[in-house]
């Protein structure tokens, strides 16, 4: 923990509120409680999550704000300041397409029905979000422990937004931000030490991002068009922090990951697409350590721990 | 198992059509190995090479799909491949040595290399995707929003059981979560099946196919034994409706005066204007 970076702990944070909103839906859904007690109770939990942040925050703050501050007042090579601007416009320009909600797509996706349908009913899958009538024969206990419907729900409790508005707009835009978080991650690991090209990356990926908007499927297209979905969350920005974490060889890291994958994504049994990529890292990992000449691992090994702390 | 291989052979060959990201990993890769640049990111090379490779080959991507469940379709298992990161590292080291290189035009050049790139890459995704059919969706999308309002303003303390057409049912539980319908967006979306066991018995298929009828109707032609149909069973349908709960109906404003003639007698109550629709409420 000590080499986190303050992005580091946004994403734990982040794996916090999920698993906070998990550990609320399933004291719900075993114990029978009303969705009203359920939000009541992971408003608590996200209320000790936050005073610990603060606490771990300031405790740490010599080894993870330093680093943040350098990062931000640190010289701009020439150049790199526009490659910020051009990546910033172009995901305010997401942010927007995003907010005008022209392109939602939600085949196959029952989430604003379902949040409407906690508050409405004031239980969790009391009744079908389809019909709004009781479950004749019931759902699976898999989808039923997914914890996202409880935290989008939550969420709209507190603020008063309407779900539709809250899922298809503002989570959205929310996950498209956490997304650009674990990728310049991901850039930090890739080019540790070299400013101008992890900007490069990060408008890479943001244009990548427009580009793969044409298909169901694509990173792009789940967080410009479905960012509420937990197949966006994993693509967009569990996988690209799993990436990181393995190439900086943290392993905790990529445990929280798979973890929060299992909580928001139907998987077989909690093995998942950041389970699978974690271990398919490490065991190239492994091989390329093997091999002679490869044992300094190009960026991915000790040098880019070093360029968490640069 | 053959359906799975058929469904990994046909998914590959639908997943490279309609865009072109695979393409660019795959262009990402063989310019990061070719040019020895892999070299300083050698783990995610590899790994990125052989799980696209996995990806495609069907025999390996089968066990993928079988280890994603068989919940989620074959695009899913490119989940593995860190498409997006390593397209945009390769664009990343290409990009910055254009940028680096001092001779054969500098700046210029490197602009344009970088203005032609864009291009290729805007160029193979979708521009502007299906510009006609999100509008339409946006149009349905607003109405029955409208309509769920107008219904909540109406009938204020009514617990509203609705059928309706298809385009006001697609949306109207996403509006108001407190109006109930017969039939839900999974009977025409499958796909939403796989959230809930229930299903739908015949009564519910004969009633959404009546009430198609009833839309077309309203449309400029529909065939006259559809019509014939629809007039005949009416009755048995409103009946099957009234089992089921159903307390309110709307019928676009266009239907033939005829029809909410046979639905006001059948129903024993006056048919009320509604904005474009037509309203029979038994409440």
């Amino acid at each position: 923990m000590r080499k986190n970076t303050f992005r580091d702990c946004l994403m734990i944070g982040e794996i916090g509120v999920i698993g906070l909103a998990e550990v609320s839906h399933l004291a719900a859904v075993f114990l029978k409680l009303s969705f009203t007690d359920c939000s009541r109770l992971y408003a608590v939990c996200l209320g000790v999550l936050a005073v610990s942040g603060i606490v771990f925050l300031t405790a740490g703050r010599k080894h993870i704000f330093p680093a943040f501050h350098r990062e931000r007042q640190g010289d701009f090579l020439p150049g790199q300041r526009l490659l910020y601007v051009i990546f910033a416009m172009t995901v305010i320009s997401q942010l927007i397409f995003i907010g005008m909600g022209n392109a939602i797509y939600r085949r196959g996706d029952m989430m604003a029905e379902t949040v409407e349908s906690f508050l409405v009913s004031d239980g969790i899958y009391q009744v079908n979000p389809m019909t709004g009538m009781p479950y004749t024969e019931g759902m699976p206990l898999r989808l039923k422990i997914l914890c996202l419907p409880t935290l989008y729900a939550s969420l709209c409790r507190w603020t008063g937004i309407a779900p539709a508005v809250m899922v298809q707009r503002i989570v959205p835009m929310a996950v498209l931000l956490s997304s650009y978080v674990s990728f310049s991650l991901l850039g930090r690991a890739l080019f540790p030490g070299d400013g101008k090209k992890r900007a490069w990356f990060l408008l890479g990926v943001s244009v990548l991002l427009w580009v793969g908007a044409y298909r169901y499927g694509m990173v792009g297209f789940g967080l410009l068009c479905s960012g509420w979905q937990g197949v966006a969350v994993r693509g967009g920005v569990l996988v690209p922090w799993t990436l990181s974490l393995c190439l900086r060889r943290r392993r905790l890291g990529v445990f929280l990951c798979i973890l929060a994958e299992a909580c928001i994504v139907w998987t077989l049994y909690g093995c998942g697409v950041c389970l699978a990529v974690g271990a398919g890292v490490t065991v190239v990992q492994l091989l390329c350590r093997k091999l002679p000449g490869t044992s300094a691992n190009g960026k991915t090994g000790h040098s880019a721990e070093r360029g968490d702390a640069t | 198992m053959m359906e799975l291989f058929r469904n990994a052979g046909m998914g590959w060959a639908d997943y490279k059509s309609g865009g072109k990201m695979a393409a660019f990993l795959l262009i990402a890769l063989l310019y990061l190995w070719f040019t020895g640049k892999a070299k300083e990111v050698r783990v995610l090379a590899v790994y990125a090479s052989v799980s696209a490779v996995c990806c495609i080959l069907p025999l390996t991507a089968v066990p993928l799909m079988l280890y994603q469940t068989k919940f989620y379709d074959y695009e899913w298992i490119w989940s593995l491949v860190p498409l997006t990161s390593v397209t945009a590292y390769g664009l990343t080291v290409f990009l910055a040595e254009q940028w680096e290189r001092k001779d054969d035009g500098g700046r210029p050049r490197a602009v344009a290399v970088t203005l032609l790139l864009l291009l290729a890459l805007l160029l193979g995704g979708s521009l502007g995707g299906d510009a006609e059919g999100r509008a339409r969706e946006n149009a349905e999308r607003k109405e029955a929003y409208a309509v769920a309002g107008l219904l909540s303003e109406n009938y204020p303390g009514e617990e509203i059981c609705l059928l309706a057409p298809k385009s006001i049912l697609e949306y109207v539980r996403e509006a108001d979560g407190g109006i109930r319908l017969a039939y839900g967006r999974n009977l025409w979306d499958e796909s939403l099946n796989a959230y809930a066991y229930d299903t739908y018995d015949g009564k519910v298929s004969d009633l959404y196919r009546w009430m198609d009828w009833v839309e077309q109707s309203a449309g400029v032609w529909m065939p006259e034994e559809d019509k014939a149909e629809m007039f005949d069973t009416l009755e048995r349908r409103m009946e099957d409706a009234a089992a089921m709960g159903v307390n309110c109906i709307l019928f676009p404003s266009g239907v033939p005066g005829e029809l909410t003639q046979h639905m006001e007698a059948a129903l024993g109550i006056s048919a009320r204007r509604f904005g474009d629709y037509i309203v029979f409420t038994l409440f």
